[in-house]
């Protein structure tokens, strides 16, 4: 594809590919950054190409769930290197922005209390079909797995979902 | 997506609409690439001046034959050779330690003592032994 037109296509899907870098990297808005960066520059670079196999969204959400994967990977074994000099260096897992957590209403942080309670793969697979607009089949070649999977992690996901937001709407309304 | 779905994808649709707000600028990337890229040329000239200082180094090393370390070891090694061979004696060499054995060592010359029997003392005139003869 032409440097120019791939170009056009990233700023058209910047606002999306940011919302999923951000559900990648556990709602840490600086990481997301991070890793949207990383993408942009492996697209620019060549490093990661587009051989047209699939659509260009799901080929670049691929990409940023991988960067965001080797991102992760990497703090993880600073942390364990530096650990006996900077304890306090990575913040922890859950730790939410606290940007966007006082941005967001009262039903929207429910909701991503209650997606946080789910597993990695159900989290991605949820995200992906309600909040990108995708299809279970999209969601499955982004996450590199097969279609059967993807499914079965999909409908889990939504039963515990509402479950989770059940027993929260059961706690709030006992006060 | 099935119907009974709805009510879960109008609650990410909310919550991805008050999330548009917070991306940031695509321009933020793209300026962050070329900064990316820069410090990548930095690290691949640094990487080269290193390669050059070390090459440069070993050249003088190399030609320097009195600092060279490898050279000196080889210097070593020989004299060391050397000294073996002059020094080394044959395991057999006492079989040849016999009386006597110092007249094999040099060429006699004719009127000259030739060290059997009692020498003469300097200036003196060598006396044949004469055999007595009991009358």
């Amino acid at each position: 594809m032409d440097q120019i037109i791939l170009q056009g296509e990233l700023e058209r899907l910047h606002a999306a590919s940011f919302g999923w870098a951000l559900w990648c990297c556990g709602h840490r808005r600086e990481e997301a950054e991070e890793v949207l960066q990383t993408t942009y520059l492996k697209i620019l670079e060549r490093t990661a190409t587009f051989d047209g196999r699939s659509s260009l969204r799901t080929w670049l959400f691929g990409v940023i769930r991988r960067t965001a994967a080797e991102q992760h990977r990497r703090q993880w074994l600073r942390h364990r290197l530096f650990d006996r000099w900077q304890v306090n260096e990575l913040p922890p897992q859950s730790a939410a922005n606290p940007e966007a957590a006082a941005s967001a209403s009262q039903t929207s942080r429910n909701l991503l209390k209650a997606v946080a309670e789910l597993s990695t793969r159900q989290r991605e697979v949820v995200h992906l079909v309600f909040y990108q607009d995708l299809t279970v089949e999209e969601a499955s070649r982004v996450m590199n797995i097969p279609l059967g999977t993807a499914r079965t992690h999909f409908d889990r996901g939504k039963r515990r979902l509402r479950e989770i937001l059940a027993w929260q709407e059961a706690a709030n309304a006992r006060g | 997506m099935l119907e009974d779905d709805r009510d879960l994808y109008e609650g990410f649709q909310a919550l991805r609409r008050e999330e548009k707000a917070l991306v940031p600028p695509i321009s933020m990337p793209a300026r962050t690439a070329h900064r990316h890229g820069q410090r990548r040329l930095l690290a691949g000239g640094l990487v080269v001046a290193v390669a050059c200082v070390t090459v440069l180094i070993a050249g003088t090393l190399w030609l320097l034959p009195g600092l060279q370390i490898g050279f000196r070891g080889q210097n070593h090694s020989r004299e060391q050779a050397a000294a073996s061979i002059t020094m080394w004696k044959p395991a057999t060499d006492f079989l040849l330690d016999t009386p006597g054995r110092e007249l094999l060592q040099h060429v006699p010359t004719i009127g000259e003592w030739n060290g059997a029997g009692i020498a003469p003392r300097p200036g003196e005139r060598h006396r044949p032994i004469r055999k007595q003869v009991s009358k």
